[in-house]
């Protein structure tokens, strides 16, 4: 014993050794699926933008299902082969039809009672699928419950498929409310169903009824239970126990951890199969999915009673079913049928026994099933006579179909392999045929030709901005804004500066008469007066910023909706747009610097009346002072303000003070409407700078080519379809390809290197 | 009898000149240099022919032109011994500023600003059409002699003044001056002896009203815009050249242009009016006597 | 034709060249203050003068400036100045301005102006002989148009077609072989200034525009000139004139009219304020005219006195030769400074003492002349 539990462990030491290259292998082909699913894809793809095209004419005749399939095939393998490398436990599986004393051996094996392991007889079997695993240290449950979705798709929906009762249930409430008729009918409304289905329509009726007491269970959660408790979740209730309460049924699976009945194996564990052929629909295709992977031999217990003494055709198809199980294993080495001898007539355990000898091993064919013949409900028995045999058998075979299931594998792999490489040939042939620029040919090309454009309409702008500097262009609009702020002005000088005429006298001659004086009246006035001008000349700047405004919109017409596309769905004025463009080119994936930073310059033209205007406009009101900076000069203007301390005087100053304030108007308006040239020059040269800045500078060429790679579908929407997408197309398919022949030739040298070094 | 308007348009480019037709014989041009036709100047000629002409500058309009200057008129009217009570009133216009400011009146009324600037524009562009520049001719004289005339009848009667004979030299704000002058003027058209009386802005002294008189031939009266004269003082007829032409003509401006047709009436009749002038002066000097 | 030195001033209307003359008279006569020499105008001038004085006077009594009620001239003038030693009534060294209407240049506009057609003859003789063309320029004109249209209308408001055809007239005769040894000054100078200089009392920092912008629209007029005297120099000067001082360009008008050719176009008035009270006029730069005239006379004399001294007198010899009598401008040189005038007087007088004393106030006259001609020019004024 001590010798299978060292071979055992070796076979396991083996397996675990072997799991980290297997999932490397499972990367690879997973990468490769990957690639033939987007070259299949891309293909696919040059036929939907351009159907009539050359490319899509030699594409269209590759089959790149065929490719998928096949990296499918090989996971499918490697799938299987990882099952089983990564099972910590050596796996036994027990498979029987109700009644023959399936849950009686696995009790025997595991040291169980019917409290864990239901086995009454006449009773109804085992509902939920378990695992008994072997621990010395551990014992207890853990529990994998349904979700409301998997109870209603895996318990409920085979039900409804069986009896033709039409699709099941959408959710629980559903359930609830689902009247199902008193007779089952069976879709084909056979009379003869009527014994298989009545206790399936009996089964399904069980579960609505009970269902308020399970309901609460279906989490998808895990519990873990004592194994005291455990038999109301894995079994079917006793005949006494309430009708309605069945908890079992929100189980998904069990798995049952307890020190076995056995000393010298370690990892060792049982996995309950389901009587094959059995009532709950499904079950077979469900169970033998997991148990490709998941056994490494299976029991089938037979019981010979007076009924049950004959193979019937039925045991030959259960045991053909776990064959398949493991096809590159002989089922010889893989199954054992127990004739379970307990409470058994011998006569019929001999009729079993040599029908057995006589049918399926059938003694000219040679080596036949192992059949062991025992008391599946002596534990000794059991033990001595079936587990020992087994497992020495198992230490022995096991490496040898290990090895048998991994080459398998690998012959799949290799087969698959070299599928995909001669489809992956002729694409390649049928892409070589085809000729169209590189993408960095073609990024260039773009790149230039979007520059030129953007040159031309730029151009274009800045000549109409240049026809705006001429000294002849006729600002009209601003003329008639600076004439009307003017004429505004001059209003308000002639009507007294906004006071009237002999107000403002009769104020000059009440101050004469405080300061005995007339000059700091006039002083304060002219001062006033000055200050008053250049506010309301600044009425003008709507008109400037107005011009800056247009300059902004005019450049992002003139850079063209290419650009414009660039910041789509910003329904925003020129300078956001500005703004928003300079970003897009700034945090590129790509920067592209240099043009963001035109777009920095543009944006940070000076057109506002302080700046471009005040200074210039306060030369013109230099008149308005009281006094000359240079006293030396002798000041004029302080003839004008001494005036005598009488109505006259006074009359006389205003008539001074307003010719005055009319000349610094008037100058001031003559600066205003230089002002539209200048704005227009500024305007211009700004223009001119960017123009040359963004088409013509050093690094434009280079960040032509960034923008266009970067952005090449928001700068061409259009080209989804047609030629340039279908070329755009064949470049992915290209790479694609390469891509592929890469993981190819990677996956060959792993698996070549892998079989050196084993 | 004919009569001619100058004046100019309120743009800029519509420059003094003559509505409708000019005078055909500029015959004062003989004393252009001692007239400043942008002031307010008389002349009253008797040429040797028997042909009179007036002619009033410095009538004020109300117009003013582009730059807000006030236009003036100038008034030529040729043959004006026609009408001797229109002379009369034109005469008064001359010397006294309140007709003056009338008669500008009367022909701003007769002369809308639009009217004159049309006119001046079209002569501008000469149209070549012969007979419609008549016509516009003929409306202008009309037009404008009926102003003349209008004058006439608000006028009042001015007493007669008898001449002071002999070339002499006055100043206009002397009322004795102005109203021998007036005289003179009447004297002039009245009868048929050539002479000249004008006034003058160009001249201010009695030496330089000499000078003109020198240069010119015939009866000169002179009265001085621009003056201290207080009284009346002689002058020195010009010396009588037998090789130049006689009767008003500048000595160093170059002689009118005189078609010579009539040249050889012109001196036919000059010495027979130089014993006329002797005559008359001997006359009034026993008159006066 | 009297021997005078003769200037032919060209112009728009109203640009104010009475005002022009009397500032160059009183500037002359700034010049000539502490000298036994006076500047003198004929009658017809000074009564001219006369007039424009009082109505100065008359402007700058009113409370308000108006330029506008300076009457312009409407006929041909002649200006004649005399500079003439003190007590010497009769002889002097004559100057003789021509200004007529810029009409006059046009055969079409002459045809519809008797005054015209008859004075043309004479008027074109001046010109000929003119030794100076001064050109008045209204600069508020120039300066103020600020607008494309305002700018459009300057060549016509400045009268460019019939300063610049005056210009190839005057610069053709001085071309000529006989003409082709004298003296030719083209003077430009823009009038109403006071606004765009500091110099004067006023705080105009524009001279370099305005000069500029002189240059610009009168570059035509030079390239003419350059063209039309391809035989010879010609001196150039600019001298911006102040004729009032006292004034300061307050607001100017555009208003519109339809130009010569039918098209809208814009007039240009200018509204004026007394800059100080009370004002006094401070005329400037306009004694430049007078020195240039005067400069024309002492270098055609030391021309003379120079090919007689290297007894290289061919050219002086065939300019006299050219005419039977000696005229024009090497006559009066001959006439007014080389002694024959007073020769003649004397001849006259027939004493001693009189000979001795016309002969020092002939050298005085002569001594003035030369001093006037070399006072430093006002630094406005530029040679181009």
């Amino acid at each position: 014993m001590g010798d299978n539990e060292e071979r055992l462990d070796a076979v396991l030491r083996r397996r675990h050794e072997l799991l980290p290259v297997v999932d490397e292998q499972i990367d690879r082909w997973r990468r490769i699926l990957q690639l033939t699913t987007e070259l299949g894809d891309a293909v696919a793809g040059t036929q939907a933008v351009d159907p009539g095209g050359d490319i899509a004419e030699r594409l269209g005749a590759l089959d790149l299902a065929g490719m998928a399939r096949a990296a499918r095939d090989s996971l499918d393998a490697l799938a299987t082969v990882r099952g089983r490398v990564n099972r910590g436990t050596v796996n036994i599986g027990v498979s029987g039809r109700a009644r023959n004393g399936k849950s009686t051996l696995l009790q025997s094996l595991s040291g169980l009672d019917d409290q864990q392991i239901p086995s009454g007889r006449g009773q109804p079997v085992t509902a939920v699928r378990s695992r008994i695993y072997h621990s010395r240290t551990e014992r207890g449950a853990r529990l994998t419950m349904h979700t409301e979705r998997s109870f209603l798709d895996e318990v409920i929906a085979p039900y409804h498929a069986e009896l033709g009762l039409g699709p099941a249930p959408r959710d629980l409430s559903a359930f609830s409310r689902h009247s199902y008729p008193g007779v089952a009918d069976g879709p084909d409304g056979r009379d003869a169903d009527q014994p298989r289905l009545g206790p399936m329509l009996a089964r399904v009726r069980e579960a609505q009824q009970a269902l308020a007491s399970y309901r609460e269970f279906l989490t998808g959660g895990t519990r873990t239970e004592d194994l005291a408790g455990i038999r109301q979740w894995v079994a079917y209730p006793e005949a006494d126990a309430e009708p309605d309460r069945r908890p079992y049924l929100a189980v998904r699976d069990a798995q049952i951890t307890c020190a076995f009945p056995i000393e010298d194996v370690t990892a060792l564990g049982l996995v309950d199969l389901p009587g094959l052929g059995e009532l709950t629909p499904g079950a077979e295709a469900h169970h033998l999915a997991g148990l490709r992977n998941d056994i490494d031999f299976a029991i089938t217990v037979k019981r010979p009673t007076d009924t049950n003494a004959m193979w019937a055709e039925e045991d030959a198809r259960a045991l053909q079913l776990i064959g398949s199980a493991c096809e590159v294993a002989d089922p010889r080495d893989f199954a054992l049928i127990l004739v379970n001898t307990g409470e058994c007539l011998a006569e019929n355990i001999e009729a079993l026994h040599s029908d057995l000898r006589n049918r399926l091993n059938d003694p000219a064919q040679g080596r036949g099933y192992w059949v062991i013949l025992a008391d599946g409900a002596d534990r000794d028995a059991v033990r001595e006579q079936i587990l020992k045999p087994v497992l020495e058998h198992l230490a022995s075979v096991l490496p040898r179909m290990d090895e048998a299931v991994i080459a398998d594998t690998v012959a799949v792999c290799r087969d698959r392999l070299d599928r995909i490489t001669a489809e992956l040939d002729r694409v390649s042939s049928a892409v070589r045929a085809l000729s169209v620029p590189t993408s960095t040919e073609q990024t260039i090309a773009r790149a230039e030709s979007l520059r030129a454009e953007v040159a031309a309409s730029l151009q274009e702008w800045v000549d109409e901005l240049r026809t705006r500097a001429d000294n002849e262009y006729e600002d009209t609009e601003f003329y008639e804004r600076v004439a009307e702020v003017h004429q505004a002005v001059r209003d308000w000088v002639l009507s007294g500066f906004g006071e009237g005429a002999e107000e403002w006298q009769q104020r000059a001659l009440n101050r004469f008469r405080v300061d005995r004086a007339s000059l700091p009246f006039a002083s304060a006035e002219l001062n006033r007066i000055r200050v008053e001008m250049a506010r309301r000349f600044a009425a003008v700047d709507d008109l400037l910023l107005q011009r800056r405004n247009e300059y902004w919109a005019g450049l992002v017409a003139a850079l063209g909706p290419r650009f414009a596309a660039l910041i789509d769905g910003r329904d925003t004025g020129p300078q956001e747009a500005i703004t928003a463009l300079a970003a897009v080119l700034r945090d590129a994936p790509d920067p592209c610097p240099a043009l963001a930073e035109t777009f920095g310059f543009a944006l940070d033209v000076r057109l506002d009346y302080r700046t471009r205007v005040l200074p210039r406009l306060r030369r013109a009101l230099d008149v308005l002072f009281p006094e000359d900076d240079d006293p030396g000069s002798g000041s004029t203007a302080t003839t004008l303000l001494a005036v005598p301390r009488t109505a006259e005087g006074s009359a006389e100053l205003y008539g001074r003070v307003t010719q005055l304030a009319r000349q610094a108007a008037y100058d001031a308006q003559a600066v205003l409407a230089q002002e539209p040239r200048t704005t227009a020059q500024v305007l211009f040269a700004y223009g001119e700078q960017f123009e040359d800045a963004f088409v013509r500078s050093d690094s434009s060429e280079a960040e032509f080519r960034r923008l266009v790679a970067a952005f090449h579908d928001l700068l061409w929407p259009g080209e989804g379809t047609g030629p340039h997408a279908a070329a755009e197309g064949l470049r992915r398919v290209r790479r694609l390809t390469t891509e592929l022949r890469g993981s190819i030739a990677d996956e060959r040298s792993r698996t070549v290197g892998e079989r050196k070094g084993r | 009898m004919r009569a001619y308007l100058m004046t100019r348009g309120t743009e800029r480019r519509l420059d003094y000149a003559y509505l409708g037709e000019s005078p055909p014989l500029r015959w004062w041009q003989s004393i252009g240099r001692w007239l400043v036709l942008e002031a307010a100047e008389l002349v009253v000629s008797r040429l040797p022919g028997g042909a009179t002409g007036l002619l009033l500058s410095g009538i004020p309009s109300q117009r003013r032109d582009v730059i807000g200057t006030r236009i003036r008129y100038t008034v030529v009217v040729d043959d004006v011994h026609e009408d001797p009570a229109l002379a009369d009133w034109l005469v008064r216009c001359g010397l006294a500023d309140a007709d003056r400011e009338r008669l500008g009146q009367a022909l701003d009324q007769g002369f809308e600003p639009e009217y004159v600037d049309a006119l001046l524009r079209d002569s501008g562009a000469s149209t070549g059409d012969g007979s419609a520049q008549e016509g516009l001719a003929g409306e202008v004289e009309g037009r404008l002699l009926s102003i003349l005339r209008a004058g006439v009848t608000a006028a009042p009667a001015t007493s007669e003044h008898k001449d002071r004979p002999g070339p002499w030299v006055g100043g206009v704000q002397d009322p004795v001056a102005r109203q021998l002058f007036g005289a003179r003027a009447r004297l002039l058209l009245g009868e048929t002896r050539p002479g000249v009386a004008f006034t003058t802005h160009a001249v201010g002294s009695v030496e330089g009203a000499q000078r003109a008189a020198q240069a010119l031939s015939g009866a000169v009266t002179v009265l001085l815009h621009d003056s201290e004269l207080r009284e009346i003082q002689p002058l020195r007829a010009a010396p009588v050249v037998p090789s130049s032409a006689v009767g008003v003509s500048g000595g160093k401006a170059s002689a009118p242009e005189i078609p010579r047709g009539e040249r050889g009436r012109w001196r036919a009749m000059s010495a027979a009016a130089v014993m006329l002038l002797v005559l008359v002066a001997v006359g009034i000097w026993l008159l006066a006597g | 034709m009297t021997l005078s030195f003769k200037a032919s001033m060209v112009g728009p209307s109203r640009v104010g060249k009475t005002t022009l003359l009397t500032a160059i008279l009183a500037e002359t006569e700034t010049m000539l203050s502490g000298t036994e020499i006076d500047l003198v105008p004929d009658e017809e001038t000074e009564m001219r003068i006369r007039r424009n004085r009082k109505e100065l006077r008359r402007a700058i009594e009113a409370r308000e400036f108006d330029s506008a009620s300076l009457e312009g001239s409407q006929s041909m003038v002649r200006y004649n100045v005399s500079l003439r030693a003190a007590g010497d009534r009769v002889q002097g060294i004559p100057f003789s301005i021509l200004d007529y209407p810029g009409a006059w240049l046009d055969p079409a506009e002459r045809s519809r102006r008797p005054e015209a057609r008859e004075n043309w003859p004479e008027c074109e003789a001046h010109i000929t002989e003119s030794l100076m063309l001064l050109v008045p320029v209204e600069a508020a004109v120039l300066m103020e148009a600020v607008t494309p249209v305002q700018r459009r209308a300057v060549a016509d408001l400045l009268g460019f077609e019939d300063v610049e055809a005056m210009a190839r007239k005057w610069a053709r005769a001085r071309n000529l072989p006989e003409h082709r040894e004298e003296p030719a000054v083209l003077v430009i100078a823009p009038l109403k200034c006071e606004k765009y200089f500091d110099d004067n009392g006023g705080k105009g920092r524009e001279a370099p525009r305005l000069r500029q912008l002189v240059r610009e629209k009168y570059r035509s007029m030079l390239d003419i000139v350059l063209e039309e005297t391809k035989n010879r120099t010609v001196r150039v000067v600019y001298a911006p004139i102040d004729t009032y001082g006292c004034v300061d360009l307050m607001e100017g008008e555009w208003t519109d009219r339809i130009d010569a050719d039918g098209e809208a176009s814009l007039d240009f008035k200018g509204h004026y304020r007394f800059r100080e009270i009370p004002p006094r006029i401070k005329v400037k730069a306009a004694g430049t005219v007078m020195q240039e005239l005067c400069r024309c006379v002492i270098s055609g004399q030391d021309r003379v006195e120079q090919q007689q001294a290297a007894a290289a007198k061919a050219t002086y010899n065939e300019a006299l030769e050219r005419k039977a009598e000696p005229k024009g401008f090497w006559g009066a040189i001959d006439y007014h400074l080389s002694g024959e005038a007073s020769e003649n007087k004397s001849t006259r007088l027939s004493s001693h003492k009189a000979m001795t004393t016309a002969e020092g106030r002939r050298a005085k006259l002569a001594e003035s002349l030369r001093n006037i001609a070399m006072t430093p020019a006002d630094p406005r004024v530029e040679e181009w």
